[in-house]
């Protein structure tokens, strides 16, 4: 069975995972098409040499193409369909349901919705998703974007002191609710939904700080942990996704040979 | 006399047209080229530069002005911006980024005037929160929230809003661009707060008694708008001014006439005013989108089907002659993504793996 595997930062902790997971077994291959901040060519889908769909803001350092012939299974990873997104909207708009002190621009709750679902729909993992769908019949499934690092949490300064407000505020649960929300139509859309393993979870709508990439003992002022970055995760949280990965993958493709 | 004789003296006999530029000959202007280049057609009273804030307003034709500007790079302002990842089309349901403020179509002058009022304190509509099927619309920009609001504190608390982001557009613009659309209005007979659709259209009910109709005449526009500037230039003093009038025919008319007689005169009216405060100030510059739609010259070639509505080939034309006079900016790149702080980090967290 070969994997395509499609995604932004989200995939580092997948690959070498994979390479672990699967090595010596020839039944397994993988292909990456990564997009990368300072990549500069176009993400596209391919049929042979037939342009199928092209991203002009996805770009890719290398590997931009992706042939829907030479794979039997997509894996979309991350790609901004996030918790984090949606969270990160909470400072600048609100409604009247949520509290006073939230966002500065008040929206009604139909343009509020209406940015929800603007949000996850026009999100480059939902549009790589479509994409795929359109142009192949092989199995699509989303690998859900960790949520942010509980450490964050102990943020109160700075631009990361969002979380610790949102999650403070009694619209946090609400917020979680939408992008699960969100989650759950896309599963019932047909895509098949790799949700964050379990073991990984912390408090609501956070992850275990010992799953992060960075290290949240490393104080040194150039550590992932000191420049903030809340949002990847380590080969050990790569290796229960691979996991996951390979035995969903395995029985659908069981269920599709039946 | 001989017919020499006679023909000589008119030969001799001085014109108040000889000597005057092409463009002022019909001819010369118009005829010879079949209107094509139109050149000299408006000769601008000021400049639009980088560093200029442009706010637009009016009738929908105005949308078209703000649009347009925006591709070409022209800083216009938006006092209410939509959260940016909404797309365009659902931003363009709930009024974000169609003018410079969600107010919707700015049909006539007293609405501009009565919105700036009330954006300073100087006045308070009445009657103004309609209700329909157990929603509540703010009247004074019904299109905004098309579902309406729950309730009529809803309402009031999203029109507080709505009124400091005007109160910002007007500190903040150097250039207001205002389409005037239409002098037939629909009234409050107790406080003349006006409003941009009849009672009843879009929400409401039309009760005789509280609600009349006006059709707004030269003198009470022309009044209005001088007004509004003095206004605006109480809180903005170096706030400049295009006016341009709408070449969109009226859906309907409330008066006895056929609506193209109607039509007819209200545009009329507003070119005659528009025509007027040019040529009383300096900040105000008339641009003649009207003349370039509806001039014979266009043939009638820039309408569509419905013979109201201006095509596509119509609204670039009139940007092509915008931009003669105004000649667009340079316009900025976007602030790149990957100067992001977390851009940087993603690039990282991936060198880390790939170790390159």
């Amino acid at each position: 069975m070969k994997y395509c595997f499609i995604g932004d930062s989200h995939l580092g902790h997948v690959m070498p995972a994979w390479r672990e997971r699967v090595a010596g077994n020839d039944s397994y291959k993988a292909g990456f098409h990564i997009e990368r901040t300072y990549g500069e060519l176009p993400m596209r889908i391919i049929d042979g040499t037939e342009e199928l769909a092209c991203f002009d803001d996805i770009r890719c350092a290398y590997s931009p193409d992706i042939d829907v012939k030479s794979y039997d299974v997509f894996v979309v990873f991350g790609m901004h369909f996030s918790f984090t997104a949606l969270a990160k909207t909470y400072g600048k708009f609100r409604t009247e349901e949520h509290e006073r002190s939230a966002g500065s621009y008040l929206l009604s709750p139909a343009a509020h919705k209406a940015m929800c679902h603007d949000l996850y729909a026009g999100s480059k993992a939902m549009r790589v998703i479509e994409a795929l769908r359109l142009n192949t019949s092989k199995p699509v499934f989303y690998a859900q974007q960790p949520l942010p690092l509980e450490w964050v949490l102990d943020r109160t300064e700075g631009p990361l002191r969002f979380f610790r407000d949102l999650s403070d505020s009694e619209d946090f649960g609400s917020l979680l609710a939408e992008y699960e929300d969100r989650l759950l139509q896309l599963d019932a859309s047909g895509v098949g939904v790799l949700a964050q393993p379990e073991s990984t979870l912390g408090r609501p709508g956070f992850t275990q700080s010992r799953f992060g990439l960075a290290d949240a003992t490393d104080m040194s002022p150039e550590s992932a942990f000191a420049k903030g970055d809340y949002f990847h995760m380590n080969a050990e949280y790569g290796g229960l996704v691979v996991e996951q990965l390979i035995e969903l993958s395995t029985a659908s493709a069981l269920e599709r040979s039946e | 006399m001989s017919s020499m004789n006679t023909s000589t003296e008119i030969h001799k006999a001085r014109s108040p047209y000889r000597g005057r530029p092409a463009k002022t000959f019909w001819k010369a202007g118009v005829s010879n080229d079949q209107g094509e280049a139109l050149e000299g057609l408006h000769e601008k009273k000021f400049a639009i530069g980088a560093s200029d804030a442009i706010a637009t307003a009016g009738s929908c034709f105005a949308q078209h002005i703000a649009r347009n500007l925006r591709l070409k790079g022209f800083n216009v302002v938006d006092s209410e911006p939509a959260p940016r990842f909404l797309n365009a089309n659902t931003a363009e349901k709930f009024g974000f980024g169609v003018y410079s403020a969600r107010f919707g179509n700015v049909y006539y002058v007293r609405q501009l005037l009565q919105l700036a009022q009330e954006a300073f304190g100087e006045r308070e509509p009445s009657n103004w929160i309609w209700e329909k099927d157990g929603r509540y619309y703010d009247a004074l920009r019904p299109s905004v929230e098309p579902d309406g609001l729950d309730s009529p504190e809803s309402v009031r608390e999203h029109r507080q809003q709505h009124l400091a982001a005007v109160r910002r557009m007007v500190e903040s613009a150097t250039v207001l661009v205002f389409t005037f659309g239409l002098t037939e209005g629909w009234v409050d007979r107790v406080s003349e707060t006006v409003f941009p659709t009849a009672p009843g259209t879009i929400s409401g009910d039309f009760d005789s008694d509280v609600f009349e109709f006006k059709n707004f005449d030269y003198a009470e526009i022309l009044a209005d708008f001088q007004e509004l500037r003095l206004l605006l230039h109480r809180h903005n003093p170096e706030l400049k001014f295009i006016v341009t009038v709408s070449p969109v025919a009226l859906a309907a008319t409330a008066t006895d006439n056929h609506v193209l007689v109607a039509t007819t005169y209200s545009k009329a009216v507003l070119r005659a005013v528009t025509g007027e405060l040019a040529r009383l100030y300096p900040d105000v510059d008339y641009f003649p989108s009207f003349e370039i739609i509806t001039g014979s010259q266009a043939k009638g070639r820039f309408w569509d089907d419905t013979l109201r509505g201006v095509s596509p080939e119509g609204v670039n034309t009139v940007m092509r002659h915008f931009f003669r006079s105004y000649p667009p900016v340079a316009v900025s790149p976007p602030a790149k993504e990957l100067e992001s702080a977390e851009g940087v980090l993603c690039e990282e967290a991936l060198l880390e793996v790939f170790g390159e």
